[in-house]
């Protein structure tokens, strides 16, 4: 059982199944690869044409002058079987099966998948799939896909998933933003798993240097606690965010016919998670927000939040919020005390959460923001910033961006983390965007993060 | 057939450093009264079978305020047993000091399957049976897990007088995995004068 670095970073590939058709799968894949600048071979099979986007084609496999590292296979279900018998002959380093209807169809699928495991058992072909949309590895500048994403966001998160939707229109509308975007090196969609699995993809992205963050969606894990532990070994160094449905029984049959997967005990996994280190998220809002902030943020050495808002409901909402997320409002300093209290008139009392709206009047909308940030991000009884801003025209100035480099150069190890509301939200984003600032869709979504990243930390400390 | 009688598995446990009340195994009605005597004190009378892993259920267990009220309980446990449970083997009648007072919690062992050796704690009585207030960790654990096992917990306030008690008593439990295939100690009382295991089941590997 060879490390896949050689399917995911691939010196050749192979497209078998390669059409010349491009609106079918096997002529979209292949122009994906090629539009996403893929500088190795490219070797299409297809014993009906002479050349697809100016590659040359071959016959078949066993016409290959060498080995490739990476057979996509695009081929009928009952066609597969042969090509796989012949990528195994041939010594291809992996089979990538985006052919669908094995064991996620039934049992007549489910005796055509393990006929393939049996092809790859003992030989060193690795097989991806079957089932799957393929993977990206920007790095090796590989899309093997058929979902075009013109508008990737390259980052250091890697996400391996028992589904196509972070390959696929989930992450083509996700990439299609413009600011705001995870920061993504590589996603892997494992498919049926017939053989290459998340266990093989966490011993790969723990060594891949261009991965800081893992991303997982597992639906079935035949063996829960080799993936906890193996899981736990990547998060000593880098952050595992897990999203793992199937909890109930009724959604882990649903589970069963999508993927064939294996129910879990829920409540043993996710103390098993915990006690490993292991990010946990709930749904697919906190999947994307988590892994957003862990590529963003670095974890906060305490609990002690400093809550920045313009509305005063605002700050008491994620003041409530922040307390239902196990975290602590900071008691902010006298020094940062008296510089909130230059910002608005003598009478208004400061404490936290600062609510400084008035201080648009006071001294105007630059310093409004900026001073108030500052001194909570240099306060040193506040681990965390958290800043609720309307932004409607009377709010904006010209500097926006300048300001908010300059509080996250200042104070890089201190996570700023905002949400914001009003008119010129667009332009605000627009402005900070490439600043590794994130900023979430409500206090109530970023004091989650904000949450998870503390409990890492935490975890992280003490192992 | 592994599984231990309570006060097996109550030695078994103290040599996990858990404690469990004052008390003797009585063979007669004249030796559960003498053994109530010589405790000095209210007492719980209960039936001993390795075969009686609910025994309040079986009705295998009275409590007796003073020795004269022993005799009678020392019968009743033994005919209600007999009455609903009467397949059980009897070893007898266990005497023991009644505790009161405290929170009780629950402790368990259990290999679960694609987990392996998996600890459970939580609070006990009600808790466990309505709300299932309980963490799991796998085994081995480390003090900051079991740390973290009562940090999870609805009622873990209730807890925060006796963690560094329970951090040491549930590692040290953890520990038994390697003889013990499973185990419960339901209810653990956490008092201010420490921990006491009520009622103990247990099977051997």
């Amino acid at each position: 059982m060879g490390d896949i670095t050689r399917l995911l970073a691939p010196r050749s590939i192979a497209v078998v199944g390669a059409s010349t058709n491009p609106n079918k799968s096997g002529g979209i894949i292949l122009q994906n690869i090629v539009d996403g600048g893929f500088a190795g071979r490219i070797l299409p099979i297809n014993p009906r044409a002479e050349t697809i986007l100016g590659h040359r084609c071959y016959a078949s496999i066993a016409d290959l002058p060498e080995p490739c590292d990476l057979a996509v296979i695009v081929l009928q279900r009952e066609a597969v079987a042969e090509a796989v018998r012949d990528c195994v002959a041939a010594g291809i380093g992996g089979v990538l099966i985006i052919t669908s209807g094995f064991a996620d169809a039934g049992e007549p699928g489910r005796a055509l998948e393990r006929s393939l495991q049996e092809m790859l058992r003992g030989s060193p072909t690795r097989g991806l799939g079957p089932n799957t949309i393929g993977l990206v590895n920007r790095a090796a500048h590989l899309t093997a896909t058929f979902v075009a994403m013109p508008q990737w966001c390259d980052g250091p998160i890697a996400i391996c998933a028992q589904t196509g939707i972070f390959a696929g229109a989930v992450m083509q509308e996700h990439m299609g933003q413009p600011y705001q975007r995870l920061g993504v090196g590589s996603v892997l969609d494992v498919g049926n798993k017939l053989d290459v699995d998340e266990l093989d993809f966490l011993e790969w992205a723990l060594a891949d240097e261009a991965t800081g963050v893992v991303g997982l969606y597992v639906e079935g894990i035949p063996d829960p606690r080799r993936f906890v532990e193996a899981a736990g070994r990547v998060a000593r160094s880098k952050p595992v965010v897990l999203l793992k449905p199937a909890r109930t029984a009724a959604s882990a049959a649903a589970s069963a016919l999508h993927t064939g997967s294996l129910a879990v005990d829920d409540r043993v996994l996710a103390g098993g998670l915990r006690q490993h280190g292991i990010v946990r998220a709930d749904d697919l809002t906190d999947f994307f927000d988590y892994l957003h902030a862990f590529a963003t943020l670095r974890p906060p050495r305490g609990r002690r939040v400093g809550l920045v808002t313009t509305s005063g409901a605002l700050g008491v909402m994620a003041a409530d919020e922040l307390e239902a997320n196990g975290l602590e409002l900071a008691c902010f300093a006298p020094e940062t005390l008296a510089a909130l209290g230059t910002v608005v008139p003598p009478w208004q009392p400061v404490s936290n959460p600062a609510d400084v709206w008035i201080a648009l009047d006071v001294v105007g909308p630059r310093p409004g923001i900026e001073t108030p940030l500052e001194a909570a991000l240099a306060d040193p009884g506040v681990d965390m910033v958290l800043a609720t801003v309307l932004v409607p025209p009377n709010a904006d100035f010209p500097e926006v961006r300048e300001v908010f480099a300059g509080l996250r150069r200042r104070h890089p190890e201190k996570p700023l983390a905002l949400v914001l509301y009003g008119g010129c939200r667009h332009r605000w984003l627009t402005e900070i965007e490439g600043l590794d600032i994130p900023v979430f869709a409500s206090s109530r979504a970023a004091l989650r993060s904000l949450r998870a990243l503390a409990d890492y930390r935490e975890w992280h400390d003490q192992a | 057939m592994n599984r231990l009688c309570e006060p097996d598995a109550k030695r078994l446990l103290a040599a996990a450093g858990l404690r469990a009340p004052r008390g003797a195994v009585a063979g007669s009605a004249a030796e559960a009264e003498a053994v109530a005597r010589s405790l000095g004190c209210p007492v719980v009378v209960k039936a001993v079978s390795a075969d009686l892993t609910h025994k309040s259920a079986a009705g295998g267990v009275r409590f007796a305020g003073g020795p004269h009220e022993v005799r009678a309980a020392y019968s009743e446990v033994l005919a209600a047993v007999g009455r609903s449970r009467p397949e059980a083997h009897l070893e007898g009648v266990l005497v023991e000091e009644r505790l009161t007072g405290g929170i009780e919690c629950v402790l368990g062992l259990l290999d679960a399957p694609g987990f392996g050796p998996v600890v459970m704690f939580g609070l006990g009585g009600l808790f466990v049976e309505v709300l299932g207030d309980v963490a799991f960790r796998f085994v081995p654990l480390a003090p900051r897990d079991v740390r973290a096992m009562i940090g999870e917990l609805h009622g873990r306030r209730l807890l925060a007088p006796h963690v560094n008690a329970l951090v040491a008593a549930v590692v040290a439990f953890a520990g038994l995995s390697d003889r013990v295939r499973e185990a419960e100690v339901n209810p653990l009382l956490a008092r201010d004068d420490g921990l006491w295991a009520l009622d103990a089941v247990a099977t051997l590997r």
